[in-house]
């Protein structure tokens, strides 16, 4: 299973595959560039790690510090599993 | 089944490749093969980042009956305690939140058991998770 990282046309990125942690650089690399609320979408992907959990983190603390957040849309069951037992779903914006 | 993988990150994608000949060898539903994707991935990094041992690092999955166990064994490595990864307060708020030590509580929340075991230069890491009935 590959990743793959999309920004729409709309600001919207689309993250598909499997988010481990090989792809975490290139994943940083987009969402570095984010400075406003940005919606992220799941819908695709399959698998993710403590590597891009950290990732997600270190980005909401960072935009929250300005008054913008991440909302993360289209989440598959075992994705949002794994932020139940994180105890990420209550500091993401979950729809 | 096991196998030997190089001490580095870039070993994931033959470590999860392998996942995936037991997965499908053993018929493992997508939940429980998210577990053992994960579980196998978390330890690795650990090992590759903390553990420091001088040689590739052993990596054994075993089906016995419905009980999945994984084992991974380093050699030559510095003394090393499991229990020393710090808890995670998964309440605490979000400018709390530090991303450390939230792989192995994955881990640890999602396996029926994780116990690391030292001796005299050997670090073997085991977790066991029961299956559903296959």
């Amino acid at each position: 299973m590959t990743f793959d990282i999309s920004v729409g046309g709309d600001g919207t990125i689309r993250l598909a595959g499997r988010l481990d942690s090989n792809q975490v650089d290139m994943t940083r690399t987009v969402l570095e560039k984010v400075k406003t609320n940005v919606t992220v979408d799941f819908a695709e992907l399959r698998y993710i790690s403590s590597a891009g959990l950290g990732l997600l983190l270190g980005t909401q603390k960072r935009l929250i510090d300005t008054g913008h957040k991440i909302e993360i849309v289209n989440m598959t069951p075992h994705i949002r599993d794994i932020f139940t037992i994180a105890g990420f779903d209550f500091i993401f914006d979950i729809k | 089944m096991r196998r030997k993988f190089r001490r580095d990150i870039g070993a994931l994608d033959g470590l999860f490749s392998f996942a995936e000949e037991f997965e499908t060898e053993n018929g493992l539903d997508d939940s429980e093969s998210y577990f053992l994707d994960l579980t196998l991935e978390e330890l690795f990094t650990n090992l590759v980042r903390h553990a420091r041992g001088s040689d590739d690092i052993d990596v054994e999955i075993e089906l016995d009956g419905d009980l999945m166990t994984i084992r991974l064994t380093d050699r030559e490595t510095k003394p090393f305690d499991g229990n020393s990864f710090r808890e995670i307060d998964t309440k605490a708020p979000l400018m709390e939140r530090e991303p450390g030590g939230l792989g192995i509580h994955l881990v640890k929340m999602m396996a029926d058991s994780l116990e690391y075991d030292y001796d005299d230069g050997t670090l073997v890491i085991m977790a066991t998770k029961r299956l559903e009935e296959r």
